[in-house]
């Protein structure tokens, strides 16, 4: 069989910059990537969604009074970076359910998806959590990747 | 050090659902096969200089 000639399209690399400096002693330093285009396309929605990253190892339905270390982070935006304590964590993602802007008020926080991976983060680390789409995850469709920076 | 050239590094990773795997080139050599989706890679040196991908 002749292999097929399929002109190359163009297409633009999403390109963000590594930050190998290492956080203070004690600390994490991790950003959030979201990468998945479908994220903010639940049915009818129109409401924000935030990630934290929480240390604890079983499911809650709502983050407690804890402010999301991370806020509506736009698809393809570039990340900024979050501080965190060194301990065993796991990103939890939550939505809002009034989208009133400038409404951080955790109280009001349901979280909607805990993400799998628990991950035990040492101090001096720096890492880059990617969101992705995951078509046939159930119940909620999306994966990750935790991307080593340094350490 | 006279003659020592600073290089970067780059990572790469296959955030695109409906590619399937993939293979990436640079500058016309082929760096990773079969890259799946979801997965990225080690960071790759690289020369400063333009760059095609």
């Amino acid at each position: 069989m002749v292999g097929l000639t399929v002109a190359p399209s163009t297409f633009t690399i999403l390109q963000t910059e590594d930050d190998h400096t290492a956080p203070a002693a004690n600390d994490v330093k991790i950003r959030v990537l979201q990468l998945d285009p479908l994220f903010h396309a639940d049915p009818g929605d129109s409401v924000r969604w935030t990630h934290s990253l929480l240390q604890r190892d079983a499911c809650a339905t709502a983050l407690n009074g804890l402010n999301p270390d991370f806020l509506e982070i736009a698809f393809q935006s570039t990340p900024s970076w979050s501080l965190c304590g060194a301990d065993r964590r796991q990103f939890a993602h939550s939505r809002c359910p009034h989208p009133i802007a400038g409404d951080t008020d955790p109280d009001t926080t349901s979280v909607q998806g805990w993400d799998s991976q628990k991950i035990l983060f040492k101090a001096g680390q720096v890492r880059t959590y990617v969101l992705l789409h995951n078509p046939t995850g159930t119940p909620f469709p999306q994966q990750s990747l935790m991307l080593d920076d340094l350490n | 050090m006279r003659g020592q050239q600073q290089r970067s590094f780059v990572r790469i990773v296959n955030a695109a659902p409906d590619a399937g795997t993939i293979d990436v080139t640079i500058n016309g050599n082929k760096i990773l096969t079969a890259m799946a989706y979801g997965t990225g890679s080690n960071y790759l040196p690289k020369d400063p200089e333009p760059t095609s991908v």
